[in-house]
C-alpha cells in the first residue's frame, strides 16, 4: 500500500497542490490575484519537482505494475515540470497584456502537467490513456484562452477535433491489443507476444497500427501533422510553448515505455512505419519550414521536424541491452525543451511590444535595441538547427550515434539533411535580427523579469549543455540503465 | 612519453575568444548607455588578444620542437581539459594537438591574423560597427584555431562552422548594400552543401573505427585495411574509403572553393578588404587543404580518390585562372586567383605531395594577404581620392579607372611588386619553390598518383598565373594612367600602421620559400620544412603486414620507386608512402635531378613568359590585345561571364528549390479541394451546420446571444472547415499507407 502511494506520490502531490491553489485563488481578496496564483502555482511545481528529487533513484512499480516509478520516469517527469514551470512564468505577463487575466490559466497548466507525468510513468495501456485525456483537456482549453480571438477559438476546435481523432485511434488500438493479447499491462504484454501465435495475429498488428496513429497524431508526425501549424499559430504563445514541449515529452516517454517495453518483440513492424515517419517528418516539416513568415508557424514546422529526430532515437531502440536509443531520446527531449522554451520565450517578450507581432519582420534589428535578447534568440535558433557547440548539436549527435548504432545509416543520412536544411530558416531569423535596421526606431520590450530570467536561464543552460554535456550524459544514462534492468 | 599535457595550448585559442566576448560585451554596454566605442579601447583588446595568441603560439612551437620524440621522430604536444561527449558508441574528449602539421599552421593563422588585425585598424577606421567588426575578426581566429587544433573530427567539425559562420557575418558585414547580403547567403548555401558531404564523412569514420580521435582513427587505418577496402555494392562499386574519402573531400571542395562549389569565393569579395585577405585568402578556404592533408592516410588508401582530388584541382585551377585574365575588378582577379591557387593545392594532395600542399598554404598564405592588404591599400586610397573630388560614381575597385599609381603609391607598390613576384612563380621568392615542388611531385617518375596531363595543365596555369598577375599590376600600377587628373592628385599613400603589415608580408613572400629549398638546387639546410613534417607523415605510415589484396596492390603499385635509388635505409614496403609524404629520400637517381632541374627552368621560363606577354600586351601594344578579343569572339565573352556558371545554378538549382518549397507549401495548406470536393460536398455542408449549432451554443452559454452571431461567423470563416476535412482525408490516408506498410513489410 504504502508503496502504491510512493509510485505516485509526484502526480498526488501536484494534483493537490493545483487543488489548494484553486481554492486559495477563489478565496483571495487579492489585487494581484494573477501575480499571487502566479507564484503558488510555481511553487507547487517546485515542490513537486523536490518530491521527484527525494525519489531519484527508486525503481518500484505500483498498482500491480500499471504504474512505474524508475528513472526515466522520474527525468522525463522532472523535464514536464520545468516546462510547466517555465510556461507559468513567461505566462504571468503575457496574459495581463492580452488584457485576459484570468488565475485558471495556471491551474489548467498544473493538471494537464499531472497528466504528462501519468503518461511518462505508465506501465499499462489505459492508464496511459487516462494520463493521455488528463493532460489533453486542459490543453483544449488553454489553445481558446483568448476568447475574443477568433484564431484562438479556430485553434481550440481544430486542437479538440484533431485530439478526439487521435484518442479514437489509440482507444481502437488498445481494445484490439488487449483483444489480441488479453492483457494491457506492459510487462504481461511483452511476455505474452514473446510467443509466435499472438506476435503474428492481424489482430495485434492492427492495434498496433491504430496506437501509432494515435502516437503520431499527438506528437503532429508528418503526415498527421496538418493541425498543428494552425493550432500552434492560433493558441496563445506560452500555450504553444508548453504544446510544443510538455506533451512531446509526455509523448514520447510513453512511446518509448510502450514499444520497448511492451511490444519490443514486435520491432520490426514498428521499427518500419515509424522510421517512415520519422524521415517523413524530418523532411517534411524542415522544407515546409522555409516558407513561412510566421514565426510561431515556423517554429511549428520545426518542432515536426525535431519530433521526427526524436523519432529517430525510438526508431534506433533497437538493442535493448545497449538502451543507447532510448538514452538518446530522453536527452534530446531534455535540450529540445530548453531551447524551445527559450525561443518561445523570446517570441513572449518581442509580442510585448505595443503593436508587436509574431511575423519575421517583427524581430528587424532586434540586435540593436535589444542585444542580449538577440544574442540569446541567437543560441537558441543555432542550438536547434544542431551547430556546434550548442546542446542541440550534442543531443542530435546522440540521437544519430543511435541510428548509426542500431545499422539505420540511411536515417541517420536523413537527419543529417533535415538539419542542413533547417540552418536556413533559422538563419533567416537570425539574419533578420542582426543584419536589418529596425523598422520603427527603439521599440520597447515589457520588462519583466520573470520573462527575462527565464530566458535567459534557457540561453545560459543552452550553451553550457552544449560546453559541458557529458556530466548531464552521465545522469541521463544512469536513469535509462535503471529502465532496462527489469 | 609520447603526448605530452601541455596546458598552455588552450591559452592560444582562449586569448581570441576573450578578445571577442569582451569587445561584444564593451560595445553592448556602451551601445545601451548611448556612448559611442572607443577605438583605441576596442583595437587594443583585439590587437592584444591576437599578439597573445601568436606570442603563446610561437611558445608552443619552441616547446614542439624542444619537446621529446618517439622512436620515429615524431614530437606532440597535446592539452585535454575534460570529455566532450560520452556515448557508448564514442568518446569525445575536448582535446588540442599540437603536432608539426597544426604547428605550421598555427603559426600561419596567428602570425598573419595579427598582420591583417594591424591592418584593419587603419583600414576600418570611422567604419559603423568597428567593435562588430573586430569582434568577429577575434571569434573567426578563434574558431580557426579551434579547427586547426583541434585533436578529433568533431572539434574540427565545431572550428569549421565556427569559422563558416563568422565568414557569413564578415561578407554580410555591410549589411545595408544589397550584394554583399546576397554574397553572405550565397556563401552560407554554398558551403551547406559541402558541410552535407563532411558530416557523412564524419558519420563514416565514426561507424568503422569506432573514434574520431585523428591520431587513433589514423594510426588504425592499417589494421581496418579489409574494411576499407571492401567494395559497397558488389565488387564493382567504390570501395568504403573512396566513398567515405570523397565525402570528405565535398566538405573540402564547400569550404577551399573548388569545382563545382566554388561560386561563393568571388562574391565573397563583398566584405571588407582585410577580411578577404585573412578569411578568404590566407586562411579559412585553406581549411579543406587543411583537412584533407590531415586525413592523407585515408586519401591515400583509396586511389580514385586522388586521383578526383588531383583532377578536380588542377581543372578548378585553369578554370579560375581562365576567368582571372579577363576580369576588371581588382578584388575579383585576386579571388579567382586564390580558387586557382587552392586548386593548386588540391593538385598536390592528388598527388600524394602533401608536404607541397602544406607549403603552398604557407606561402601563398603570404604573398596572398600581401596582394590582398596591397589592394586594400588602392581601394582605400582611391576611395578618399574620389571622395575628397566629389566623385561618387567611380568604382574604386575598377582597373580600368587606374593605371600609373606607382608613383603616388610607391610602398604599395613595392609590396605589390613583391608579392605579384612571388605568385609568379620567379626565383627565388616563396611562391617559386612551393609551385614548382607541386609541379615536380606531379610530373615525377614513379608517382602512382601523378601524370603527365596533370603537370602540363599545371605547368600552363603558372604561365597564364604570371599573365594575369602582371596584367593585374600594370593595370592598376604602371603605364599612363587613367585617373583623372584632380583625383590623381588626391591619391595618397596610407598611413604606416596600414603599409607595415603589408610590407611585412612582402618580405615573407620574398623569403618564405628559404626554409624549404629543394634538394637539387641547394647544399645545406634545404628542404627544412619537409623535415619538420616528415614524422607527422612517417608516423602513420602504412603498416603493409596485413594480407589483403588492396595491400598487394598498394605495395605493388609504391614498389621502389623512380628511375634512380630508392632509399637504401627504408624497406620498400613503404616507399609509396615514403614518396608521397613529400620527402624525397637521401638520394636523388641522376636522371631524377636532371628532369627536376629542367623543370624548374620550364616553370621559370613560362613564367617568364606570361610576365613580358602582359606587360607587352597591356603597356605597349593594346592594339594587340583588342585583336585577340575579337578573334576570340565568343569564347571572350563566355569567360568574361564566368562560364555563365552562377546563371546556371541560378536556374536549375535555386529555382527548383523555390519551386519544391511553394509547392509543398501550397500542398500543405490542405488547397487539396479537388481531393475534399470529390469525396462530397454535401458532407461538408452538413458538418458546417453541425459546427455552426456548437458554437453558437458555445459563445451564447459564454457571452450571451448579441454580437455572437457576429462573431461566430467570423470565426466559422477562419475555421475553413473544408480544411479541417483536408486534414483528416490526409490523415486517414496516411493511415492506410502505414497499414500497407504493415502488410507488405
Amino acid at each position: 500500500m504504502a508503496q502504491n502511494l510512493i509510485v505516485v506520490l509526484p502526480e498526488l502531490v501536484l494534483a493537490l497542490l493545483s487543488v489548494v491553489v484553486l481554492l486559495i485563488d477563489i478565496f483571495s481578496e487579492s489585487r494581484s490575484r494573477l501575480r499571487q496564483t502566479a507564484g503558488l502555482a510555481m511553487m507547487a511545481v517546485v515542490l513537486t519537482l523536490a518530491v521527484c528529487i527525494a525519489l531519484w533513484g527508486k525503481n518500484l512499480s505500483g498498482y500491480n505494475g500499471i504504474v512505474r516509478l524508475d528513472s526515466m520516469g522520474l527525468l522525463l517527469s522532472m523535464v514536464c515540470l520545468v516546462s510547466a514551470g517555465a510556461t507559468i512564468l513567461l505566462a504571468s505577463d503575457y496574459l495581463r497584456q492580452i488584457g485576459s487575466e484570468k488565475t485558471e490559466f495556471f491551474l489548467l497548466i498544473l493538471l494537464s502537467t499531472v497528466g504528462m507525468m501519468v503518461m511518462v510513468k505508465a506501465g499499462e495501456l489505459l492508464t496511459l490513456f487516462i494520463g493521455l485525456e488528463t493532460l489533453s483537456i486542459p490543453l483544449y482549453v488553454l489553445a481558446g484562452f483568448r476568447r475574443q480571438e477568433p484564431r484562438s477559438q479556430e485553434a481550440a476546435l481544430k486542437y479538440f477535433l484533431m485530439g478526439a481523432f487521435a484518442s479514437g485511434f489509440l482507444l481502437y488500438g488498445i481494445a484490439l491489443t488487449y483483444a489480441a493479447t488479453g492483457t494491457t499491462i506492459f510487462s504481461e504484454l511483452r511476455h505474452s507476444t514473446s510467443t509466435e501465435a499472438i506476435a503474428g495475429s492481424p489482430i495485434l498488428l492492427a492495434g498496433l497500427g491504430l496506437m501509432l496513429v494515435g502516437f503520431a497524431f499527438k506528437l503532429a508526425l508528418v503526415p498527421f501533422h496538418m493541425w498543428a501549424p494552425d493550432v500552434y499559430e492560433g493558441s496563445p504563445t506560452p500555450v504553444t510553448a508548453f504544446m510544443s514541449t510538455g506533451v512531446k515529452v509526455a509523448a514520447f516517454g510513453a512511446l518509448v515505455r510502450l514499444l520497448g517495453g511492451g511490444l519490443a518483440s514486435l520491432q520490426e513492424g514498428w521499427g518500419t512505419a515509424l522510421w517512415m515517419l520519422a524521415a517523413l517528418s524530418i523532411l517534411f516539416g524542415n522544407i515546409l519550414a522555409l516558407k513561412q513568415n510566421n514565426l510561431k508557424r515556423l517554429l511549428a514546422y520545426s518542432s515536426i521536424a525535431h519530433a521526427g529526430y526524436i523519432l529517430v532515437g525510438v526508431v534506433a531502440y533497437h538493442s535493448l541491452p545497449t538502451a543507447f536509443g532510448p538514452w538518446a531520446v530522453s536527452y534530446y527531449l531534455a535540450a529540445y525543451v530548453v531551447m524551445n522554451l527559450g525561443a518561445f520565450g523570446v517570441l513572449i517578450l518581442v509580442q510585448s511590444r505595443p503593436g508587436g507581432a509574431e511575423k519575421l519582420e517583427d524581430l528587424r534589428g532586434l540586435s540593436q535595441s535589444h542585444p542580449l535578447v538577440a544574442l540569446c534568440m541567437t543560441f537558441f535558433l543555432l542550438s536547434l538547427a544542431g551547430m556546434p557547440p550548442f546542446w542541440g548539436f550534442v543531443a542530435k549527435f546522440y540521437v544519430f550515434g543511435a541510428a548509426i548504432q542500431a545499422g539505420r545509416y540511411y536515417l541517420a543520412i536523413i537527419g543529417v539533411l533535415g538539419s542542413l536544411i533547417s540552418i536556413f530558416y533559422y538563419l533567416r531569423i537570425i539574419v533578420e535580427m542582426y543584419m536589418s535596421e529596425p523598422t520603427e526606431p527603439e521599440p520597447k520590450l515589457s520588462s519583466s523579469l520573470a520573462v527575462r530570467v527565464t530566458v535567459g536561464a534557457a540561453a545560459l543552460l543552452t550553451l553550457l549543455g552544449g560546453l559541458f554535456s557529458s556530466g548531464l550524459a552521465d545522469a541521463a544514462r544512469d536513469a535509462i540503465r535503471m529502465l532496462i534492468t527489469p | 612519453m609520447e603526448f605530452q599535457n601541455w596546458w598552455p595550448l588552450a591559452l592560444v585559442v582562449l586569448f581570441p575568444a576573450i578578445g571577442a566576448v569582451s569587445n561584444g560585451l564593451l560595445g553592448l554596454v556602451n551601445q545601451r548607455r548611448g556612448k559611442p566605442n572607443k577605438e583605441m579601447v576596442v583595437s587594443a583588446i583585439a590587437l592584444g588578444a591576437s599578439f597573445a595568441a601568436f606570442l603563446v603560439a610561437t611558445w608552443g612551437v619552441l616547446a614542439l620542437v624542444n619537446a621529446p620524440a618517439d622512436e620515429a621522430g615524431y614530437r606532440v604536444l597535446s592539452y585535454e581539459p575534460y570529455t566532450w561527449i560520452v556515448s557508448e558508441l564514442i568518446k569525445v574528449p575536448i582535446k588540442l594537438v599540437l603536432d608539426p602539421l597544426s604547428a605550421v599552421m598555427v603559426l600561419v593563422v596567428t602570425g598573419v591574423g595579427f598582420l591583417i588585425h594591424v591592418y584593419s585598424v587603419g583600414y576600418m577606421h570611422g567604419e559603423e560597427g568597428y567593435y562588430r567588426y573586430f569582434a568577429y575578426l577575434n571569434l573567426f581566429m578563434f574558431s580557426m584555431l579551434i579547427l586547426v587544433l583541434g585533436g578529433n573530427f568533431l572539434l574540427l567539425f565545431v572550428g569549421w562552422e565556427g569559422v563558416g559562420l563568422c565568414s557569413y557575418l564578415l561578407i554580410g558585414y555591410y549589411f545595408t548594400k544589397d550584394f554583399a547580403a546576397t554574397a553572405g547567403k550565397k556563401a552560407f548555401v554554398v558551403n551547406r552543401v559541402g558541410d552535407f558531404g563532411f558530416l557523412i564523412g564524419i558519420l563514416f569514420v565514426a561507424t568503422i573505427f569506432g573514434t574520431l580521435d585523428f591520431d587513433t582513427v589514423l594510426k588504425s587505418v592499417g589494421e581496418h585495411q579489409a574494411a576499407l577496402l571492401t567494395p559497397l555494392l558488389g565488387s564493382w562499386g567504390p570501395t568504403v574509403i573512396t566513398v567515405l574519402t570523397l565525402s570528405l573531400f565535398v566538405g573540402a571542395m564547400g569550404k577551399s572553393a573548388q569545382i563545382p562549389l566554388y561560386v561563393w569565393l568571388p562574391d565573397a569579395m563583398a566584405g571588407p578588404t582585410p577580411v578577404s585577405a585573412l578569411i578568404h585568402a590566407a586562411t579559412m578556404v585553406t581549411a579543406g587543404v587543411y583537412m584533407v592533408v590531415r586525413c592523407s592516410p585515408l586519401f591515400l588508401l583509396s586511389p580514385t580518390s586522388m586521383a578526383v582530388v588531383a583532377w578536380i584541382g588542377v581543372l578548378t585551377s585553369l578554370m579560375a585562372a581562365l576567368i582571372a585574365m579577363t576580369q576588371t575588378d581588382i578584388k575579383k582577379v585576386l579571388a579567382y586567383s586564390t580558387v586557382s591557387q587552392l586548386g593548386y593545392m588540391f593538385v598536390a594532395c592528388g598527388v600524394g605531395a602533401f608536404g607541397a600542399a602544406i607549403f603552398h598554404l604557407m606561402t601563398h598564405a603570404f604573398f596572398k594577404a600581401c596582394l590582398f592588404l596591397g589592394s586594400g591599400c588602392v581601394i582605400h586610397a582611391m576611395h578618399h581620392a574620389y571622395h575628397h573630388t566629389g566623385d561618387g560614381e567611380s568604382d574604386p575597385q575598377d582597373m580600368r579607372n587606374m593605371g600609373g599609381l606607382w608613383a603616388r603609391l610607391p610602398w604599395t607598390f613595392l609590396a605589390f611588386l613583391l608579392a605579384t613576384m612571388a605568385i609568379a612563380g620567379l626565383p627565388p621568392l616563396s611562391g617559386f619553390f612551393s609551385k614548382d615542388e607541386i609541379l615536380w611531385k606531379a610530373f615525377m617518375p614513379g608517382n602512382e598518383y601523378g601524370s603527365f596531363a596533370i603537370w602540363l595543365i599545371g605547368w600552363v596555369v603558372a604561365g597564364m598565373t604570371a599573365f594575369y598577375m602582371f596584367r593585374l599590376l600594370a593595370m592598376t600600377f604602371l603605364g599612363t594612367t587613367r585617373v583623372k587628373r584632380e583625383t590623381f592628385h588626391q591619391v595618397h599613400e596610407l598611413p604606416w600602421t596600414m603599409l607595415a603589415p603589408v610590407l611585412v608580408l612582402a618580405v615573407l613572400s620574398v623569403a618564405g620559400g628559404w626554409i624549404n629549398i629543394p634538394q637539387v638546387l641547394g647544399s645545406e639546410s634545404t628542404e627544412r620544412l619537409h623535415h619538420f613534417l616528415e614524422p607527422q607523415f612517417e608516423r602513420y605510415r602504412l603498416e603493409m603486414g596485413a594480407s589483403d589484396h588492396g595491400v598487394a596492390e598498394l605495395e605493388s603499385a609504391g614498389g621502389p620507386v623512380g628511375l634512380g635509388e630508392v632509399s637504401g635505409d627504408r624497406s620498400p614496403r613503404g616507399a609509396g608512402h615514403e614518396l608521397l609524404a613529400t620527402v624525397p629520400a637521401g638520394g636523388h637517381g641522376e636522371l631524377e635531378v636532371k628532369q627536376e632541374l629542367s623543370l624548374i627552368w620550364f616553370s621559370v621560363a613560362i613564367g617568364v613568359m606570361g610576365m613580358v606577354l602582359a606587360g607587352w600586351l597591356y603597356l605597349k601594344a593594346p592594339e594587340v590585345l583588342e585583336l585577340i578579343r575579337s578573334r576570340l569572339g565568343r569564347f571572350y565573352d563566355v569567360v568574361v561571364n564566368k562560364f555563365y556558371v552562377d546563371e546556371f545554378y541560378e536556374a536549375t538549382f535555386v529555382d527548383g528549390t523555390k519551386k519544391l518549397g511553394e509547392n509543398l507549401a501550397k500542398f500543405d495548406l490542405a488547397r487539396i479541394d479537388g481531393l475534399v470536393n470529390g469525396v462530397a460536398k454535401a458532407t461538408v455542408w452538413t458538418s458546417k451546420k453541425s459546427v455552426r449549432g456548437d458554437l453558437n451554443f458555445i459563445d451564447s452559454a459564454v457571452n450571451g446571444v448579441g454580437e455572437s452571431i457576429m462573431r461566430a461567423g467570423l470565426v466559422l470563416r477562419r475555421i475553413q472547415m473544408g480544411s479541417a476535412q483536408g486534414y483528416i482525408v490526409v490523415m486517414a490516408a496516411g493511415l492506410f499507407a502505414l497499414i500497407v506498410v504493415f502488410v507488405l513489410l
